[in-house]
């Protein structure tokens, strides 16, 4: 069994408690999760996770919207970082629309998945996302 | 017996005296005409030169006559008045200036006749002799001037063409003692009888009316014939019905003769003069060609008056129409000096036409326009060419008071008799520039207002996002975790929950569609529709194996690919979830239209939409068929409407079997249209 080290950033308390029995509920890999509740924290989070006890963040779960500094906005600052230029993020969004989710990525997201609107849907996104992190090399997530 | 009488009478007074025995020689070696009377005042003999003169053909015929028998009965009085001066009262000498009538032709001649008195040896009067100057050519040329005075007199007073024609008509009645004389004017191609006329003596009223009452084409009747001959005519003898129609009422008239006289100008016949001559004046010898010289003359003058005339109208039109103008008119010369200044000009700017004509132009002009304006003036001056000419400019007016107001101002120009000259037309444009400013805040007051509700709209749908997934994502969790506890009645009301939070999703992303249509700033590229169509086709056919969905000829237009994507998506789903029929066919295809624009159609065989609904289905949230998760939000065809209205497009149904959806889409939109079919399927 993997772990892997996630930061959700989202304000939403009851999205985050989806999110994490979501991610609980994976097969193989254990999940720890890291909350931010917007952008500023989870920039302090991402600055420090580095020598974080429990050893550096592997992926960021973003929400898009989100007071203060919203997520796209937050998205171009991680992608800014010297040190976070790399991580993955994936986004987390409530839109049908192929184009908002092109749009997402071509901003920089990694990848996406659905916000968990239809729980079935959103366990297989969140299933897919934790098998491909699975196969994937320890250096880190080749998408 | 009476030749006898006066053969005898002559050899008596030839025995009688030397002195007559003389007069008889003189009379007859005279070159010029002469005469001996006797004492009673009958010729003795008449030498060869008055028998010419008189119209005598046999030598010796006016033997016996007396001077008044021989002359033109008005003149009778002044003959036999001279003679008796002569040879009753003893009067040496006597001359008598009268008119006289020839023998047989019945022609006039005019002569003077010198009367000498011869006195017997008792010193009583025995013999006259007369010696008698032709004076006809004299008289007729003179005639003739005073006829030609006498018109252009008239006609000078005349004022119109019309004038000088009646005045003409009326001059050659008089001196050529024609009876009747009325004017055929060309009109539209025929010739019609003017209604003015004149005549002397009674009885012609019913010959002009049947005159007024018919219309000669060119080469018909006797004046019809003079306008295509372009020369006088005339007819002898109007019994000749052959020759002339109106003949019935010319011979109630007493007419026989009759002339038509064609007056031309240098646009050839402007009217034809008809001319009537009763019995006892017909035959006049030279009367068509003396009224002919006249008509020659005439050609000119009436088409000087006519010039005069058209100009005089058009004026009077141009005037009427200036002072009935709202609008200022006004017209200025070249060096920008006010001609003109209409009524419309004087309410508009307060100066009277009296203060400003003469004025420069810059009066009306604001100050700071002044330098432009005279710039202006200069440059058309040297260049001989106005920009503005032809063309609407808005300005600003000054008006007397001083005070400015917005101006539209179309110029024209021409070249008048003193060099190029401006016409102007001028609108205050006070009120409407009021009421386009008053439009565009309104207009502007409406956008924001829209832009504000379709922001307030679009973030209040993702502000319900978010509650929307807590509440799936909590249904989902309380299904799994204690679906067992509820039971089956509680698992259904939980399905329930779902189906309508579901439902509640689908409407918010639609609301967040329909609001977010025209607002995405995405640059319009080109769109091959027919290939989009077939993709969208190709995925709704999946989903519904039996409907058979066509793609016709579409065009490659230019736009949000997004937008044309979810219009035409929404309504192929339209027309296969409301078809009302499994094996539905949907055909979907184009044609140009006149302006350049296109109309694209999708339509299908289902069961149609009814008339008085057609609209309706464009609202938001209309559904015909009542709330039902598997109806839609009712949101498809409002947001189709505003996809194309986006573009400028309309949007509509139409067919009476089935639906059919229109959408014209303007030339804006740069369709492109496929050089061949790339699809099979028929299209209409």
């Amino acid at each position: 069994v993997r772990s892997l080290r996630v930061l959700l950033v989202e304000d939403d308390p009851d999205h985050v408690f989806l999110v994490r029995r979501a991610l609980a509920g994976l097969a193989d890999v254990a999940v720890a999760v890291e909350v931010a509740g917007d952008g500023e924290q989870a920039m302090d989070r991402l600055a420090g996770s580095r020598f974080a006890p429990g050893g550096p963040l592997q992926l960021v779960l973003l929400d898009l919207k989100m007071p203060r500094m919203d997520g796209l906005e937050l998205l171009a600052r991680i992608r800014a970082g010297e040190a976070t230029r790399d991580l993955p993020v994936v986004v987390l969004t409530s839109s049908e629309r192929r184009e908002d989710r092109e749009e997402a990525v071509a901003r920089g997201a990694t990848w996406f998945v659905c916000k968990p609107t239809d729980g079935r849907r959103f366990r297989s996104e969140v299933q897919q996302l934790g098998d491909h992190w699975a196969r994937s090399t320890p250096e880190g997530l080749v998408w | 017996m009476r030749t006898n009488v006066r053969q005898r009478d002559r050899r008596r007074w030839r025995r009688g005296t030397a002195g007559a025995l003389r007069s008889e020689a003189l009379v007859e070696e005279a070159a010029s005409p002469a005469c001996v009377l006797d004492a009673n005042g009958r010729v003795i003999v008449a030498n060869r030169a008055l028998e010419t003169l008189l119209g005598v053909g046999v030598a010796g015929g006016l033997t016996g006559r007396t001077l008044p028998s021989l002359a033109y009965p008005p003149d009778e009085e002044l003959a036999h008045a001279a003679v008796q001066q002569v040879l009753a009262e003893g009067l040496d000498r006597c001359q008598v200036e009268a008119r006289w009538v020839r023998v047989h032709s019945r022609e006039l001649v005019w002569g003077a006749w010198d009367l000498s008195l011869v006195r017997d040896r008792r010193g009583r009067p025995e013999l006259a002799i007369a010696m008698v100057r032709d004076l006809t050519e004299m008289k007729r040329s003179d005639h003739e001037r005073r006829f030609f005075e006498f018109m252009f007199k008239l006609i000078g007073e005349a004022d119109s063409s019309h004038q000088v024609l009646t005045a003409a008509v009326q001059t050659i009645c008089h001196f050529t003692r024609c009876a009747m004389g009325q004017v055929w004017l060309p009109a539209g191609g025929v010739l019609v009888c003017s209604p003015t006329w004149h005549c002397s003596g009674y009885g012609f009223e019913k010959l002009h009316a049947a005159s007024e009452a018919v219309n000669y084409e060119l080469g018909e009747g006797l004046p019809g014939l003079a306008w295509a001959k372009r020369q006088p005519l005339l007819l002898e003898d109007i019994r000749d019905t052959g020759r002339f129609d109106r003949a019935i009422a010319a011979q109630r008239a007493g007419v026989r003769e009759a002339m038509a006289v064609p007056v031309t100008g240098a646009d050839g016949v402007v009217a034809v003069l008809e001319l009537f001559v009763t019995h006892e004046r017909a035959g006049e010898p030279g009367r068509l060609g003396r009224i002919a010289r006249v008509a020659e003359e005439l050609g000119p003058l009436v088409e000087r008056r006519r010039a005069n005339e058209a100009l005089a109208a058009s004026q009077e039109r141009f005037q009427a129409v200036t002072e009935a103008a709202v609008d200022a008119i006004v017209s200025a010369d070249s060096s920008g000096r006010l001609l003109t200044w209409n009524s419309g000009a004087e309410r508009m700017f307060g100066w009277t036409a009296t203060e400003i004509v003469g004025q420069p132009l810059t009066v009306i002009i604001p100050e700071r326009f002044r330098q432009l304006h005279s710039d202006g003036i200069a440059r058309v001056g040297r260049s001989g060419v106005s920009k503005l000419a032809g063309q609407v400019v808005e300005l600003s007016g000054l008006r007397r008071d001083g005070s400015e107001f917005p101006i539209e101002l179309s110029i024209g120009s021409w070249t008048g008799p003193d060099g190029l000259a401006f016409s102007g037309v001028l609108r205050d444009i006070t009120e409407r520039k009021r009421a386009e400013a008053a439009l565009a805040s309104a207009n502007r007051e409406l956008e924001r207002a829209n832009a504000e509700l379709e922001t307030l709209v679009y973030s209040a749908s993702h502000d319900l996002k978010s509650p929307m997934v807590s509440l799936l994502g909590y249904l989902e969790y309380l299904r799994l975790d204690y679906g067992e506890v509820l039971g089956r009645e509680g698992n259904r009301y939980l399905n329930r929950m779902a189906d309508s939070t579901l439902y509640m999703q689908q409407l918010i992303h639609d609301l967040i569609d329909l609001s977010r249509v025209g607002r995405s700033g995405v640059e319009p590229i080109e769109v091959d529709l027919g290939r989009l169509v077939r993709a969208i086709a190709e995925d709704a056919g999946a989903a519904n194996p039996a409907a058979e969905l066509r793609v016709g000829r579409l065009p490659v237009v230019t736009g949000d690919p997004v937008g044309f994507r979810q219009l035409f998506t929404n309504l192929l789903e339209n027309a296969l979830r409301h078809g009302g029929r499994a094996d539905l066919v949907v055909v979907v295809d184009g044609r140009s239209v006149p302006d350049g624009g296109v109309e694209l159609s999708v339509r299908d065989n289902g069961r149609g939409i009814p008339r008085e609904h057609r609209e309706r289905v464009f609202g938001v949230f209309e559904r015909l068929d009542g709330p039902s998760s598997s109806a839609g939000t009712g949101m498809g065809l409002a947001i189709c409407r505003k996809i194309v209205e986006v573009l400028g497009g309309g949007i509509g149904i139409e067919g009476d079997r089935g639906t059919d959806v229109r959408i014209v889409l303007p030339a804006a939109v740069g369709a492109r249209w496929p050089s061949h079919e790339l699809t099979a399927g028929a299209p209409r």
